[in-house]
């Protein structure tokens, strides 16, 4: 029996695809190739080492969930809602994503900053975000929430609304519809938004050590950690990416291609 | 118990404006081609779209402008099946029913659901998925999750739309005998003139948002007052009695029919499946009546031919024929047609 | 004979080098204290040989140290104290013996006009006060660190920053107090910023060696670029910037 033969097309598509894989994997590859693994141990059971890890889950975490509170009502409010200057404030949201972090980090500085432009009021009343672990969710939430917006929002506009009409007419208020109807029929967006923010969360840099500052324990999170091994010892710093990658592997793994899907 | 309608609503490019009126254990259809506004107008009663006018149910008003009332959706007490089903897909077939009776704060609701899936022969799909589910198991459930909250009207917006043809028949005659079971008001919304014959009391003919013309169902169909609803409802309707093939319709003719069930039937036969004789025709088709012409109205190319005959006719044929059998009024001819041209349902 | 030798090849390489204008480019890797004097060295170096392009590279000299030793192109390396030059001197990355060019001496910088009253190092140990200073991968942080030993304080910084620009920065803001830069940041901060001294038996003195990059590309322009940084024109820019020269 003669087997078809690939055609030219798939040919090039496949060539493609493998160099695509090779662009990701190689350097992941030569990671776990240099890594210094004798050394290993004893460089990752350093206090710092655990602390920044253990910080950077638990701020990727807590942005992830502000991600939520916040940009779900904001989605809801962009697919529903119609108000004048609409496309600027969405256009404004969605800005994180494409603005350098640094940037970002810049422009939170000089909002909530001691002498920021709201900064100000916030220090009289006491409250203070420089330097504070708050200040990295906010950094961390700063970029990191456009993504769960943007993939709520298409969920909310995609949606076929007569199941919110057929809820209405079965009695139910519009709470209980947007509680028992709505959300459950986006949750797999939301499911999705919330890994995607967590992991541009878990990544974050440039915002990060502009607003909040660098100190171990605090503010210093893993991207931190191994930006700055990289200026006294390189074999640190891969290490540290090393547990960085592995920690973001077990959970994408883990969540296996759900989030992969945006509907 | 009774509803009257006299509202005018619009959503998008579908605008309505229709009266009419009906009392408990009555159905009304709704009849007419697509965008005339039906589905708009069952959207209007059940308060989804604003509506000016008055919707009066059981001397209650759920939309009055005059005074200035519209009671939201969720407090009418209506029970909607919708077109496509709308089948929560992430609720089970036991918590879709009973999804109503919980948001109304009912305690049982389970319960409540139970009972109704056995009343409609579903209990086994309790645990079922909608998206695992046949046309006709999917309108039993939307059925009964309308149901589940005792409502006072029951609208249902082409309920047989999204079957195939094969099971629409079926699910047609079992609605049949549910929808009797159901002691309020039903307002059925249908394109299919068959619904509204087999299913209605009194039958509302809507064409471009407005009702046509409106009244009990074998009179519209017999004397249609426009050329809209002759053509939308030129379908021969017979009832009477079968048996072994038989079906013996009032005035004593007896006509061969394919089923062989027994019991009280309808039977309906398009007026294109009629021919016309000058003499009897000799050959395999059962039925042959002997008749005369009642009245002729020609369209550019179609004529409909009304015969007075044992039973009351209606065949379709062209100018031409019309011409080459020199029918005019008071003519006598033969009309015959084929058992298997027949369709029947038990009432 | 040796040494007639090498003074002959000497003085024909010094034939072939100077007294002609130099061009091409030059990539410099320089620790961040060296912006501003750095970029007045290179403008005045380029109107003298208008053929060259000078591009320099700001960072803390433990970042540009180990790109340098990844294999990132470089001509020159200055660093901003002895110990991340010997890294390159390890790893045999040197092209000619580091060169001590500038000495700088630690100030506290505080916001202009100082309203948090702060007049020695011992101040920042205060509660009320929020201290910056270099990461000690960065010179300036290693340096702060040794004031603070030998004023026996003990403090708390709230951030320790990736370079000495950084601190100026936070400072400049008004996010920080109080940072421990370079005299010459200071100088150089502008209006927003305002330098506290630090008594010298509590100061460090910052000493800032200067190096050819092996496998540099032009060989020529970057020591004649050295040399420059070295001459009595040099020192002058440096001088004016602050920097006390050896």
């Amino acid at each position: 029996m003669r087997r078809a033969r690939p055609d030219a097309a798939t040919a090039v598509l496949v060539t493609l695809a493998i160099g695509g894989a090779a662009f990701f994997v190689l350097p992941l590859f030569a990671l776990i190739v240099r890594a210094p693994w004798s050394t290993a141990i004893g460089e990752l059971s350093a206090p710092g080492v655990a602390g920044a890890l253990r910080l950077s889950l638990v701020c990727s975490i807590a942005a992830a969930a502000l991600s939520a509170l916040l940009g779900v009502p904001l989605a809801w409010v962009y697919a529903r809602v119609p108000f004048p200057g609409k496309t600027v404030v969405r256009a404004l949201t969605t800005l994180p994503m494409v603005l350098p972090p640094v940037v970002g980090g810049i422009a939170l500085l000089v909002a909530f900053g001691r002498r920021g432009v709201f900064g100000e009021a916030l220090d009289a009343v006491g409250v203070r975000l420089p330097f504070t672990t708050a200040a990295v969710i906010v950094a961390e939430t700063f970029v990191a929430m456009p993504f769960l917006v943007i993939s709520v929002e298409a969920a909310f506009r995609s949606m076929d609304r007569r199941y919110e009409d057929a809820a209405r007419t079965l009695g139910a208020s519009r709470g209980h519809v947007l509680r028992t109807v709505t959300l459950p029929l986006v949750a797999p967006a939301l499911g999705a938004g919330l890994v995607l923010a967590w992991a541009r969360a878990l990544g974050e840099f440039g915002a990060t050590i502009t607003f909040a500052g660098n100190f171990p324990g605090t503010t210093q999170t893993m991207p931190l950690a191994a930006y700055l091994a990289l200026e006294t010892n390189i074999d640190t710093a891969v290490l540290l990416g090393l547990a960085l990658l592995a920690v973001s592997l077990v959970v994408l793994i883990a969540l296996r291609d759900r989030f992969l899907s945006l509907a | 118990m009774s509803l009257e309608v006299a509202i005018r609503a619009s959503a998008g490019a579908f605008a309505v404006d229709a009266t009419f009126a009906a009392v408990a254990g009555q159905t009304v259809a709704i009849l007419g081609p697509n965008g005339a506004g039906k589905t708009t107008l069952i959207r209007a009663i059940a308060g989804l779209v604003p509506a000016s006018g008055r919707v009066v149910l059981d001397g209650v008003a759920l939309e009055d402008s005059d005074r200035g009332i519209s009671v939201p959706t969720e407090r009418r007490p209506v029970g909607v099946v919708f077109q496509q089903y709308l089948l929560f897909p992430h609720l089970t077939v036991l918590d879709n029913v009973a999804y109503g009776p919980r948001a109304r704060g009912a305690g049982h609701a389970q319960v409540i659901a139970q009972g109704w899936l056995e009343r409609l022969g579903i209990a086994h799909l309790a645990t079922a998925r909608p998206a695992t589910l046949s046309g006709g198991e999917a309108q039993r459930v939307a059925l009964a999750r309308a149901l589940a909250i005792e409502p006072r009207l029951l609208l249902l917006d082409e309920p047989l739309a999204a079957l195939d043809v094969a099971t629409r028949s079926l699910v047609r005659r079992e609605l049949r005998s549910q929808l009797a079971v159901f002691g309020g008001v039903r307002v059925l919304v249908t394109h299919d003139p068959v619904d509204a014959l087999t299913l209605a009391d009194s039958v509302v003919v809507l064409e471009r948002g407005t009702v046509v013309q409106q009244g009990a169902v074998a009179e519209v169909a017999q004397r249609p007052r426009s050329d809209f609803v002759a053509d939308l409802l030129g379908i021969n309707l017979l009832r009477g009695r079968a048996h072994d093939g038989v079906l013996d319709v009032a005035g004593g003719s007896a006509i061969a029919i394919t089923a062989h069930d027994t019991g009280e039937m309808f039977a309906t036969i398009r007026p294109s499946a009629i021919a016309l004789y000058r003499e009897r025709p000799e050959g395999s088709p059962r039925n042959v009546f002997r008749g005369a012409v009642s009245a002729i109205e020609c369209g550019a190319e179609r004529c409909r031919v009304r015969l007075r005959a044992a039973v009351p006719l209606v065949a379709e044929v062209t100018p031409a024929a019309v011409a080459a059998l020199g029918l005019v009024e008071g003519v006598e001819l033969w009309a015959s047609f084929k058992a298997t041209e027949i369709d029947t349902y038990l009432v | 004979m040796r040494i007639s030798a090498v003074v002959l090849i000497a003085s024909l390489v010094a034939a072939a080098c100077g007294g002609t204008t130099v061009s091409g480019k030059l990539t410099l890797f320089l620790a961040a204290s060296l912006t501003d004097s750095f970029n007045a060295l290179s403008a005045e170096f380029t109107k003298q040989n208008p053929g060259l392009t000078v591009t320099p590279n700001y960072a803390g000299s433990g970042a540009l140290v180990t790109q340098i030793v990844s294999g990132a192109d470089a001509d020159i390396f200055a660093s901003a104290d002895e110990a991340n030059m010997q890294k390159l001197v390890d790893a045999k990355l040197n092209g000619s013996d580091p060169k001590v060019f500038a000495n700088n001496r630690l100030q506290i910088a505080v916001q202009a006009g100082n309203p948090k009253k702060i007049t020695q190092l011992a101040d920042l140990a205060r509660s009320d006060v929020i201290v910056v200073i270099g990461a000690p991968s960065v010179p300036i942080g290693t340096y702060a660190q040794q004031a603070f030993d030998k004023a026996g304080i003990k403090v708390t910084p709230k951030s320790l920053e990736t370079d000495v620009k950084q601190v100026v920065a936070k400072v400049a803001l008004g996010e920080a107090d109080a940072g421990i830069v370079y005299s010459t940041d200071v100088k150089a901060g502008g209006a927003k910023i305002q330098g506290v001294d630090i008594p010298d038996p509590l100061n460090v003195i910052a000493k800032y060696p200067i190096a050819l990059v092996k496998g540099t590309k032009n060989e020529m322009a970057a020591k004649a670029f050295i040399d420059f940084v070295v001459s009595a024109r040099g020192r002058e820019i440096l001088s004016s910037f602050g920097f006390i020269l050896p």
